[in-house]
């Protein structure tokens, strides 16, 4: 009897180790590197794109006016394809002017998809931004993305914060699910310091706050947590929270907070779709927008 | 008719101590039907979370139901949540396993309503006359309803001391994310507890 439940498992972890899943299982008990950790290396970290050109935005008419895009969840694999081609040379409008995305850029963190996603995302033009995602931590990925990718918690204006149109931007690190004492401190100092002096405020990360159904198996871990975060990004008049990690579109205004939780730019999902947000002086607001499958 | 007190110390490592009085109460109505109520408290003046469940045994003998009602109020979020959550437990004399469901209604500018999977499995270790082990994994309790991944795993003591008196000593670890396979050992919480049979 326990001899064929040996030989059940082992047949059955290896059928599991058989499949092209990219899925790290012995993160199930522990993981490379935890939220306060990355958290300490951020300042010895590169940011991914230069932000000068963002920061010293010109006015037009008075005011800002400016659009970006925000993707989620392309889990770039060796050898497949994802929609991150398609978008990159078909679907940026010459108007945007950077890219924003919710995290899970690879299946599995390896180097090689790194590279492959980094390539991909610098060959738009544009400066682009990403959150950590779980994926990107899968087989010790954070050693690689540190390198390729760079730091996961960091913030950064758009404009002068006098102008009408100023934007903040803030990517947070919830690859765990949580995050942490160290990023929760400082995205409190970092609201309350920066309340008031911009038009609008942006939040990006990977995990999500609501679950769809049943079926949701993947979120922020504790409640608490995100009763939390709500009520800060409430008390700190957020006006955006994108999120990914789901795979299905989400859309709540909750407080006057507006949190999305995207859909993935997988080559598979029948229904792939981006956001576009469009910042004109003190009006700020969102498109989605479908792609069809390839 | 039993009442119940405990206290727990959590260590969250996002969101730091916290220390938490329950107080419940059960009641058997008939042979097979039960109800309890409890309230927690953070130290603050008011009950912060209220439950009421009812529970019937022996439709057959090895399977329990359960609908509870859980209130929970955040007043430094300026949010408050309800929970009903109907389950449904296998019970064995070494493993008992529950699955149920919870329906959240958080209350904020808006009403949202999100469905949740709730799960319990845990394994009977020892029963012995004055000494109890059990090892359980679940995403809830009579004050908590949580997310999938809100998974803790606890390690529960029950001293008999007599007929009448029973002591618990709980502890856990939670991890997050363990479902997204980024898992990060995330908080700690003991407890210890009396049962008064009265």
């Amino acid at each position: 009897m326990i001899r064929n439940s040996i030989i059940l498992i082992f047949l059955l972890i290896s059928l599991l180790s058989s499949c092209d899943l990219g899925v790290d299982y012995g993160g199930f008990f522990n993981s490379y590197s935890n939220p306060d950790s990355r958290f300490n290396e951020r300042e010895s970290l590169a940011m991914h794109s230069d932000t000068s050109s963002l920061e010293s935005m010109a006015l037009s008419g008075g005011k800002l006016s400016f659009s970006f895009s925000i993707i989620s969840d392309i889990h770039v694999r060796d050898n497949f394809a994802t929609h991150l081609d398609q978008f990159v040379n078909d679907l940026i409008v010459p108007g945007d002017t950077f890219l924003l995305n919710c995290g899970d850029s690879t299946q599995s963190g390896y180097e090689s998809q790194l590279i492959s996603y980094k390539t991909l995302m610098d060959s738009s033009g544009l400066p682009w931004f990403a959150a950590l995602g779980n994926h990107d931590l899968y087989f010790e990925g954070w050693k690689y993305y540190r390198n390729t990718v760079g730091r996961s918690v960091y913030s950064f204006g758009i404009g002068n914060n006098s102008d009408p149109g100023s934007t903040y931007v803030i990517a947070l690190d919830s690859a765990n699910s949580t995050l942490g004492r160290k990023q929760m401190s400082w995205l409190e100092n970092t609201l309350k310091e920066q309340n008031g002096l911009w038009d609008h405020m942006i939040v990006f990360t990977h995990s999500q706050f609501f679950s769809d159904g049943i079926s949701t198996v993947v979120q922020f871990t504790n409640t608490e947590e995100i009763y939390k975060l709500m009520y800060l990004f409430k008390t700190y008049r957020v006006d955006y929270v994108f999120m990914g990690h789901n795979h299905s579109w989400n859309s709540q205004t909750i407080n006057n907070v507006k949190y999305i939780t995207l859909d993935p730019l997988q080559k598979e999902h029948s229904e792939d779709s981006y956001v576009r947000v469009t910042v004109d002086g003190t009006i700020i607001s969102h498109k989605r927008i479908m792609i069809p499958g390839l | 008719m039993a009442v119940s007190g405990t206290y727990r110390y959590t260590y969250d490592s996002t969101l730091g101590p916290k220390n938490q009085l329950f107080f419940f109460g059960t009641q058997n109505i008939t042979e097979n039907l039960s109800l309890s109520a409890g309230f927690s408290t953070a130290f603050n003046s008011l009950p912060e979370a209220f439950f009421l469940n009812l529970t019937l045994n022996n439709y057959p003998d090895f399977l329990r139901y359960r609908i509870s009602l859980l209130s929970r109020d955040f007043p430094d979020y300026e949010l408050t949540e309800n929970s009903i959550y109907p389950s449904i437990s296998l019970l064995t004399k070494y493993i008992e396993l529950e699955l149920g469901m919870s329906m959240r209604i958080l209350e904020a500018d808006i009403q949202m309503v999100t469905y949740h999977t709730l799960y319990r499995l845990q394994f009977n270790i020892l029963d012995l006359k004055s000494y109890g082990l059990k090892f359980r994994m679940s995403n809830f309790d009579h004050f908590r309803a949580g997310n999938i991944s809100d998974l803790y795993y606890t390690v529960e003591n029950s001293i008999f001391v007599n007929e009448q008196i029973i002591i618990r000593v709980d502890i856990g670890l939670q991890n997050a994310g363990q479902l997204s396979f980024a898992s990060y050992y995330s908080s700690f919480y003991g407890q210890i507890g009396v049962k008064y049979k009265l």
